[in-house]
């Protein structure tokens, strides 16, 4: 069967009753995510983990993705209308979308948010459709060496982009491997760090760590805030027509932000908020008014807003195809398929074929819907930010710890939660960024297991990573990255100290 | 201040990691055994604490204690605590009521009666939900 064939089979499976159902509310519940300030999509999956145990895998899988890449589309919502940003990736889109809102716009900005998402959302998915499979084809052939090469490059240019300090970057991403290394050893079948406590000796639970340092800690970042009323700029249905003028500008600026967000999507870190920051330099460079940008230009609503929808597509290729999430949200995922014991990587397109083009499939259609209800519902989702916050947040965060519970039945579980979660609290006060920590955790295994059988095949032989060609080329670029940083810290050390 | 307490932090994990991690066995490099891993990521982890502590862009501007309401904090995290040992002494119905008014009132919800009434619905709508309708064992 050809990919075309695969994918009409994927539409079949993702427009059964459960699944298409698990689409709505995915797509639904990432649109009221990305609304409310407080409540990230990755906070939201991490939430949810648990409450899927028993749900069917795809249904569920379709659900978290729906959620992923439904935030997106919401958070533009809250951006225009209240200059307050529904998620990191709609930061940007304050500057003009809000400015076009203040000017009488905003239904224009809101429309064009909403288009350019879909155009840029959906040329995600045709190179997701087409590059996961040719990619999980190529690391058929991949051994310990490669994993191990991949998983240190991912990291390296995770520390890179994550927007903090690289080395407290690096230092979580260390954490992170240190956090992993607890519990069983799986190739001597030692005890690790355990201390005689047996939940430690299974490791520790990947979700419940996310539940707290992304969940429980913007749930109290949210609840320590004194309660504030927004000011809401009202939108009528009938103004939700971008003028020829507005339209005009807004094509080029969608398919460039596509462009620009599926090729970091690709990347390791945080590829929505980097593609949306690309995606407003590039237009801004390219207007004939610069001057326009942050008092209303429409190009830099367009440009970003399609990049971080674009971004969510792209993300998916190296976690379906490798196995490796390269950004906090795909980890995520990846413990969303993990929770149903469904190990993506190079082998998941043969093994469990219904899920992957059943999960695509999806997406096309979650995109769709998403177009539909967001813009004849986008005074409901608005009106939803009159929900006072004090209400909702205690009986989030209850939901956490409910959920959290019931993973093992585990009250070790929600002291880890908890603990968890007041350290992500204190991380993100002090800069120090929690994802990389994640990522850390869930590549450690990986790049443990990567090494040490590396190590035993060569015989001890380092350069073994570096003769291998696919492993040479990715460690290479790895130690450029390293050398070009260091270069970059020892000219401005040099500087700074007059030498 | 905060973000120093926070490297110091991470020094204290890092440093009892490491410490931990030369119990174990390191192997050697054609064999490595179950330490290996764990006394370079501890070392690293010490360096690169280190690093950060001397580096001169640790004067990022970082949200810090700016904006931390530490009554409430303090209280939502006090009532979380509680929250966990009284789970085990009377339950998940009862608990969960006290917990989750104690946090409307923690977040200055108006009101003893809404709170009351919304907090004992909330409660006992997740138990059905997470008991009977998902089949979740609660205490």
């Amino acid at each position: 069967m050809d990919i075309v064939d695969m994918l009409l089979n994927g539409f079949y499976v993702s427009l059964s009753l459960s699944n298409l159902l698990a689409c709505t509310v995915g797509v639904l519940l990432g649109t009221l995510v990305g609304v409310l300030p407080g409540i990230g999509p990755i906070g939201t999956i991490a939430l949810l983990l648990p409450l899927s145990f028993n749900m069917n895998a795809t249904a569920s899988i379709i659900m978290f993705a729906g959620i992923y890449y439904g935030a997106m589309f919401g958070g533009s919502t809250t951006s225009i209308l209240l200059n307050v940003p529904g998620e990191a990736a709609s930061v940007i889109t304050c500057m003009d979308g809000h400015a076009m809102a203040k000017k009488g716009r905003g239904g224009a900005a809101l429309a064009v948010a909403a288009i350019g998402s879909f155009i840029a959302g959906t040329m995600g998915l045709i190179g997701l459709t087409f590059f996961a499979p040719m990619l999980a084809d190529a690391a058929l052939i991949f051994g310990p060496p490669e994993y191990f090469s991949i998983a240190v490059l991912g990291l390296i240019i995770l520390t890179r982009l994550t927007g903090t300090s690289m080395l407290k970057s690096s230092l979580m991403a260390v954490v992170g491997i240190m956090l992993g290394t607890i519990g069983l050893d799986s190739l001597t079948g030692i005890s690790r760090f355990s201390f005689g406590i047996d939940a430690l000796q299974r490791g520790i639970e990947f979700s419940v760590i996310a539940m707290g340092l992304f969940g429980v800690s913007e749930l109290l970042e949210t609840m320590i805030q004194p309660t504030i009323k927004q000011r809401l700029q009202k939108v009528r249905f009938r103004e939700l027509y971008p003028n020829q003028e507005e339209w005009r500008r807004s094509i080029a600026p969608i398919f460039r932000g596509g462009m620009i967000g599926f090729l970091a999507g690709l990347l390791p870190g945080p590829a929505g908020i980097i593609s949306t920051f690309a995606s407003y330099a590039v237009e801004k460079k390219r207007s004939k008014n610069p001057q326009e940008f942050g008092n209303g230009a429409i190009e830099g609503v367009a440009g970003p807003e399609s990049a971080n929808n674009a971004a969510a597509s792209a993300t998916m290729i190296p976690l379906l195809s490798l196995g490796l999430p390269f950004s906090a949200g795909s980890a995520i995922l990846l413990s969303g398929f993990m929770i149903h014991g469904i190990v993506p990587g190079p082998t998941l397109i043969n093994q469990h074929a219904d899920l992957f083009w059943g999960l695509i499939a999806s997406m096309y259609i979650g995109n769709v819907l998403l177009l539909i209800i967001n813009l004849p519902l986008v005074g409901i989702f608005a009106s939803l930010l009159k929900t006072p916050l004090n209400i909702l947040m205690p009986i989030v965060l209850v939901v956490t710890i409910t959920g959290a519970y019931s993973i093992n039945n585990s009250f070790f579980d929600l002291a880890l939660l908890i603990g968890f979660g007041i350290l992500g609290f204190f991380m993100k006060r002090t800069g120090y960024d929690p994802a990389p920590l994640i990522i850390g955790l869930i590549l450690g295994p990986t790049l443990e297991t990567g090494l040490t059988q590396s190590l035993i095949i060569g015989n001890g032989n380092v350069w073994s990573f570096f003769t291998r060609p696919i492993s040479g080329i990715i460690l290479g670029i790895g130690l450029f990255i390293i050398i070009y940083n260091l270069s970059g810290w020892g000219g401005s050390w040099r500087k700074d100290s007059g030498y | 201040m905060l973000e120093r307490i926070a490297t110091c932090f991470f020094l204290g994990v890092s440093l009892f990691y490491l410490f931990f991690a030369q119990e174990l066995s390191f192997g050697m490099i054609a064999a490595p055994k179950a330490g290996f891993l764990p006394i370079l990521a501890g070392t690293a982890a010490c360096v690169l604490t280190v690093a950060v502590w001397v580096s001169r862009k640790s004067k990022e501007l970082t949200a810090g204690i700016t904006g931390i309401y530490w009554r409430k904090l303090f209280f939502i995290i006090l009532g979380l605590i509680f929250y966990i040992i009284f789970l085990q002494i009377v339950g998940y119905i009862a608990a969960t009521v006290m917990f989750l008014f104690y946090l409307f009132k923690v977040t200055d919800t108006v009101g003893w009666l809404a709170p009351g009434v919304l907090s004992t619905t909330v409660a006992i709508s997740f138990f059905i939900v997470f008991v009977k309708l998902l089949g979740v064992i609660l205490p």
